[in-house]
């Protein structure tokens, strides 16, 4: 089960990385060779990148792909060096849940609002936050009862 | 706010928490504990600052590079640098600071950079008699100053931050990469000459041409990138869309170095290096947004007037700054969160914006490369299977030389500005 959402996250980034990557040939090419833009290869990029960020730093939570300063760790005697252990997936926790909750509202106060061109909903944009803080909270939770 | 905000990050950062959580968490607490205003600002600034045009560069220039820092493309960059230099006294090491300029023209990140020629660079050199931490060290320094050499992931967010045109500090960063790579090879030949090294290999242009041919394919990378951008045809986004198309191609096709099942490992490891900086950069911006509503930018722009710091003094005291907090933050927060706040002060004492860029890329480059903690370091001593601090010693003498190399830099604003000027940036 975990195994499926771990490959769904990162297929989705992959698909995601894709996605910018030929919507901006398309629209280099609408731009230079066809010299009518495409109007709407700017938003589908913009959108695409939200959620593969959000997305992405879920997967780097996974893989303990964040930066942090670990010099003073090191230096704890073992008991305190357990504790502080333990303070990274909290602060993710905690962080991640107020992404939820707050992307949520964010949601809700966008739900009439529509992108310029497209008139796509931008609550699908929004969506990336609550979303991601999701499945970093999902990836947080394990790393607080790891021995 | 900002105090509470400044000890909850301080203390998570010291405990090991990852830094943008820490960032995150304290930001959260600030506005917590104010009350003055609506938690979703958070969420509001968040969005802002991801979602724009500029910074969809950033993917493409960290995809194209995956695609190009294959051991083959460093192995062909390496032989035409060693062609160009290997007849000086300490060519061999000079080599290594040419092919960083040429590597880092290819790739936007200085960390891959460092793995790249630091895997192809570091066994030769201790192979010619170089020791290790020295090895080492010169690899390092060369990947501080290829910081400069665009394309480069800091000087796209500095553009989006900053709201200077990308392309002009691209082009900016061209000559200030030379004066810190003079600065470091001229250290090394001293060096040589003091050691008594050999020149290892005399200079043939049949040699010359022959190592250009073979690197013809990988040059045609930034030939496209600033032919497209130079030309005033393309933004920097495009080109880097382009870039990738180009990389893809040679990886796939020419060289063949990347199989398609490759592909699919190849690409999340980018989505995941793009989402750690974007993400960073995403929260940061919230601390700079309360350092905004506390007037701190007022503060620092009357405290500067209050000791009657010039745009030199000032430029300096940044690029000090900047070195101490690239080396602890891996520098990427320091200018989201500081940049912003000095904003005024630098438009205030008509210090051009290109120039305050250029300035604090190069401080943060040096900073990622400070013994005894600065990431960049940590990852060549890692390649290298040297401690850190064997390094420490042998680091400082270059660490000298690119702060040297900075200062002039600062002192001479035209080394900054006479391209974009050239280009009508």
């Amino acid at each position: 089960m975990k195994k499926i959402l771990d490959h769904g996250v990162e297929w989705a980034c992959i698909l995601l990385l894709a996605v910018i990557t030929v919507d901006l040939l398309l629209g280099v090419y609408s731009r230079y060779v066809l010299e009518r833009t495409f109007v709407w290869y700017d938003e589908v990029a913009r959108a695409s990148f939200m959620w593969l960020v959000f997305l992405g730093a879920a997967v780097a939570v996974r893989r303990g792909a964040h930066f942090g300063l670990h010099m003073f760790v090191e230096m704890m005697p073992p008991h305190l060096k357990r504790a502080a252990l333990l303070l990274t997936p909290l602060t993710i926790v905690v962080f991640s849940g107020a992404l939820v909750v707050l992307g949520w509202d964010l949601m809700r106060h966008g739900a009439a609002q529509t992108t310029a061109v497209m008139g796509m909903p931008v609550s699908w944009i929004y969506a990336a936050m609550p979303v991601g803080g999701v499945l970093m909270v999902f990836y947080a939770v394990p790393l607080l009862f790891r021995k | 706010m900002i105090l509470v905000a400044v000890l909850v990050f301080l203390v998570l950062l010291g405990l090991g928490v990852p830094v943008a959580f820490a960032i995150g968490a304290a930001g959260l607490a600030g506005l917590a504990w104010s009350g003055e205003f609506p938690l979703i600002i958070i969420m509001q600034q968040i969005h802002q600052s991801v979602d724009s045009f500029v910074l969809l560069a950033i993917p493409l220039f960290i995809f194209a590079g995956m695609l190009m820092e294959t051991g083959g493309i460093a192995v062909r960059l390496v032989r035409l640098a060693q062609a160009l230099v290997g007849w000086i006294r300490g060519g061999l090491a000079m080599a290594v600071v040419i092919a960083e300029y040429i590597f880092s023209g290819i790739s936007g990140s200085t960390i891959a950079d460092v793995s790249a020629i630091g895997a192809t660079m570091i066994p030769p050199l201790k192979r010619a008699g170089y020791r290790p931490g020295q090895a080492v060290s010169i690899v390092a320094a060369a990947s501080a100053m290829g910081i400069l050499v665009p394309p480069c992931i800091l000087m796209i967010v500095l553009g989006s931050i900053a709201n200077v045109s990308v392309a002009a500090l691209f082009v900016a960063g061209f000559v200030p990469a030379v004066v810190l790579a003079v600065a470091i090879m001229a250290f090394i030949y001293w060096d040589a000459r003091r050691a008594g090294i050999a020149p290892a290999q005399p200079m043939t242009f049949p040699a010359i041409g022959k190592a250009f041919l073979q690197a013809v394919i990988p040059l045609g990378l930034p030939a496209i990138i600033f032919g497209g951008i130079l030309g005033g045809v393309m933004t920097p986004t495009e080109a880097a869309s382009l870039a990738v198309l180009y990389a893809a191609v040679v990886g796939l096709f020419v060289y063949r170095e990347i199989k398609w099942r490759d592909l699919p490992a190849l690409m999340a490891r980018s989505a995941v290096v793009t989402a750690t900086v974007c993400f960073l950069l995403a929260v940061a911006a919230v601390i700079a947004w309360m350092l905004a509503v506390a007037q701190v930018p007022a503060a620092i722009l009357s405290a500067m007037q209050a000791i009657s710091a010039g745009p030199i003094t000032f430029l300096v005291l940044t690029a000090l700054l900047f070195i101490l907090l690239g080396a602890v933050l891996e520098g990427l927060p320091a200018v989201v969160i500081l940049v912003p706040t000095f904003l005024p002060v630098v438009k205030q004492m008509n210090i051009d914006l290109i120039h305050y860029s250029i300035v604090v890329t190069a401080a943060t480059g040096i900073g990622l490369f400070l013994p005894p903690i600065g990431v960049g370091l940590f990852v060549s001593c890692g390649i290298a299977g040297v401690g850190v601090d064997k390094v420490t010693r042998e680091m400082m003498p270059y660490v000298m030389m690119l702060t040297l190399g900075l200062l002039l830099v600062i002192a001479f604003p035209w080394l900054t500005l006479v391209l974009p000027r050239v280009f009508g940036l």
